[in-house]
């Protein structure tokens, strides 16, 4: 991987949203209104210094009439060679950083199956957010009557508003109001008229049931090849039922032209497995939402990710070797996520300055056979990273191990690390499924186990809230679905890198005191 | 297959973390490798950090059967959490009310594991003896501590090899 080369990145007219036969007086013009916007004492963003420099560097090189006509030149020499026959300029994506640690690189040539880990981290190349993408979201709003209850349709108002006041003027939202029927509020209109999405959300009246795959199937005009992301995001309370099957075909078809769908539920009542599943197919991911002040810590973060986004898709396609099985594939950054395992999987997307990080978990077959000191492909893969513009970026990624006897080493922290949590939101998962099969010790058993781990690690508080399920399951035999979405949703955020962990437990404390869910 | 020192439970080869209780495996994995025979001179592979690395295991048993195992070499520390500070032994966790935020200390010196009172205001008893505060106590295997109303019984299988005795090193080989 080179060295990264800014001038083979930025474009300095791109830089200043200026033409190429800009005159002196616009270029001077863009540039102020440039600096007013990057000035690192005016713009908090991270990213802002950098960009301020690149600001300067493009006003000092086509402000000075001699300087411009030598890099018109070069400009020209690089669209000769990088032209790929479109008209539209290629977007280079330059070579992200991908790292692989995994949990032991020697295994032992054993009669018997082992596990196996490896944790995944993908930088996205450094990219100046020149201008934030143009987003075409489609928000789909369950307007089932279990709406009614508990404030809940109140709280999506003030989610649509928030996303309304996050979107720049330059996005598209599109809305649509789904029970067993949808209906068309507003077919994707540019946001610079914010009140006429609050206009057409005020018409919305609850009735009916939840039905998603009709609702999914309504969305128009996705996929494409536009110059921002398509979003899908599905805000719900309920359950669909009898649908799912064609829920997920669609997600699928979705994930192949590089849609994404989110999903946001709201109250107890929601399946989150299923919803988990149709999201993790388009690389997207589902948030559980206990109140607005969790809405706004979690919209700016996905927005400003999408605005900024690289690709519009990074996908893995893989083969595995004969007799290996990727058990589970979790995203663990920069959104929780239990993605597909089967090829090609949508990895999502990652914003500037992020880390993109999953968590494989493989099934390996005996290995007694091989030779001593041998090294084996466990998978052999292609991350194929899709640019809004221009050709895909494929990167190869392929997975080995040594086999022999040796001693074993101690795994990678970041490993162990995932795999630990990883375990502990299995643990809630086995008690849930061992309360529903009526093995009530059993499921107590689990959460005193998770309690206890969690406070090995110093994680009292959520200790405390395990804890106390347990002992409530002891005292009244069952486990409240608010409790559930509580274990789910709980140790799924601990996850996610620290100090996002941080950003959003402090949303979610802010929103138990006012949460409309009651 | 591994088992699970903790709970009993089998797990695949190459497992991190036991799936029915959480204990770190791997820990274990790489104790056990510490103390392999090295291909050379058949001495444990590690015989020269082992005094380090080796670290009897500190579980305490509350009345009510549940176990708890203390993490890593301590010192531990028994208390209630704070906003900023979270102690080894977290005794609200474990129902208890009346323990101080810093109310004792539980290590190991000189080959034996040791309590101290921190000046607690509901006072630490070993076997039912009030400690003089801040005066480190030697605990045997099987002694019942209480701190304010939390009390366990505390267990440690080996005797701990910082700095082995002859009749500890005879004990090994
Ligand atoms: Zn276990």
């Amino acid at each position: 991987m080179s060295a990264f080369d800014f001038s083979q990145q930025v474009n300095y007219y791109e830089v200043l949203g200026v033409s190429r036969n800009a005159t002196p007086e616009e270029i001077r013009a863009a540039y102020r209104e440039a600096v007013r916007r990057w000035h690192p004492d005016l713009n908090p963003a991270p990213e802002a210094h950098e960009y301020f420099l690149l600001v300067r560097q493009a006003y000092e090189v086509l402000s000075n009439p001699k300087k411009r006509q030598a890099y018109d030149r070069t400009l020209e020499q690089s669209s000769e060679t990088s032209e790929m026959g479109g008209t539209a300029p290629v977007e280079r994506v330059r070579a992200p950083q991908v790292r692989v640690r995994v949990s032991y690189s020697l295994i032992p040539p054993l009669e018997e199956p082992q596990l196996w880990y490896a944790f995944l981290i993908i930088r996205a190349p450094w990219a100046p957010p020149r201008q934030p993408r143009p987003l075409n979201l489609w928000l789909l709003i369950d307007r089932s009557s279990s709406m009614r209850n508990g404030g809940k349709l109140a709280l999506v108002k003030e989610m649509v508003a928030e996303v309304v006041r996050l979107l720049r003027p330059t996005d598209r939202l599109g809305m649509i109001a789904f029970d067993d029927r949808p209906a068309v509020l507003l077919q994707p209109t540019p946001v610079h008229k914010r009140a006429i999405f609050l206009h057409a959300l005020s018409q919305v009246r609850p009735q009916g049931g939840t039905e998603i795959a009709r609702a999914l199937s309504v969305v128009e005009s996705v996929g494409g090849r536009s110059r921002g992301p398509h979003l899908v995001w599905i805000f719900t309370d309920g359950r669909t039922y009898g649908d799912e099957a064609r829920a997920l075909h669609l997600a699928r078809q979705w994930a192949r032209q590089g849609v994404i769908c989110d999903a946001f539920g709201l109250g107890e009542d929601w399946n989150e497995a299923f919803l988990d599943r149709l999201t993790g197919l388009t690389g997207g991911s589902t948030h559980f939402i206990s109140g607005l002040s969790m809405v706004k810590t979690l919209f700016p973060d996905l927005i400003r990710r999408y605005h900024h986004a690289r690709v519009r898709q990074l996908n893995f396609t893989f083969d595995l070797s004969p007799g290996v099985k990727l058990r589970a594939l979790y995203r663990m950054g920069p959104e929780v996520a239990h993605l597909g395992v089967e090829p090609p999987v949508a990895l999502g997307v990652v914003g500037p300055q992020e880390r993109w990080l999953a968590l494989a978990e493989f099934e390996l077959p005996p290995l007694y056979r091989l030779e001593d000191g041998a090294r084996w492909t466990v998978l052999d893969g292609t991350l194929e990273f899709l640019p809004f513009r221009g050709r895909p970026y494929t990167e190869p990624l392929r997975l080995e191990v040594h086999v022999g006897q040796g001693p074993r080493s101690v795994p990678p922290k970041v490993v162990r690390h995932a795999v630990e949590r990883l375990t502990w939101y299995r643990l809630q998962l086995a008690s849930r499924a061992a309360w529903r099969d009526g093995r009530l010790h059993e499921a107590q058993q689990y959460l005193s186990h998770l309690a206890q781990s969690l406070n090995r690690r110093g994680l009292g508080r959520m200790a405390r809230r395990v804890q106390q399920q347990a002992l409530d399951l002891e005292r009244f035999q069952r486990l409240e679905p608010e409790a559930e979405k509580d274990l789910e949703f709980g140790t799924r955020m601990l996850m996610l890198p620290a100090d996002v962990y941080e950003a959003r437990q402090r949303g979610q404390r802010g929103s138990a005191t006012r949460s409309p869910s009651k | 297959m591994l088992k699970c020192p903790y709970c009993g439970h089998q797990e695949w080869v190459g497992a991190l973390f036991c799936q029915q209780c959480g204990y770190p495996l791997w820990e274990e994995v790489a104790r056990a490798e510490a103390q392999r025979p090295s291909p050379v001179n058949g001495k444990p592979a590690a015989a020269s950090r082992r005094r380090k690395t080796a670290i009897s295991r500190v579980t305490l048993r509350l009345p009510d059967g549940h176990t708890v195992t203390l993490q890593g070499s301590g010192p531990w520390l028994v208390g209630r959490p704070t906003a900023t500070h979270q102690p080894d032994l977290d005794a609200q966790a474990l129902g208890a009310r009346h323990v101080s935020r810093q109310h004792a200390r539980l290590e190991w010196r000189r080959g034996g594991l040791y309590i101290v009172d921190l000046g607690s205001t509901n006072g630490t008893w070993v076997n039912g003896r009030r400690l003089t505060p801040h005066e480190p106590k030697r605990l045997h295997d099987g002694d019942w501590v209480r701190w304010a109303d939390l009390e366990a019984q505390v267990l440690f299988d080996a005797p701990h090899t910082q700095t082995p005795s002859p009749s500890q090193e005879d004990l090994a080989s």
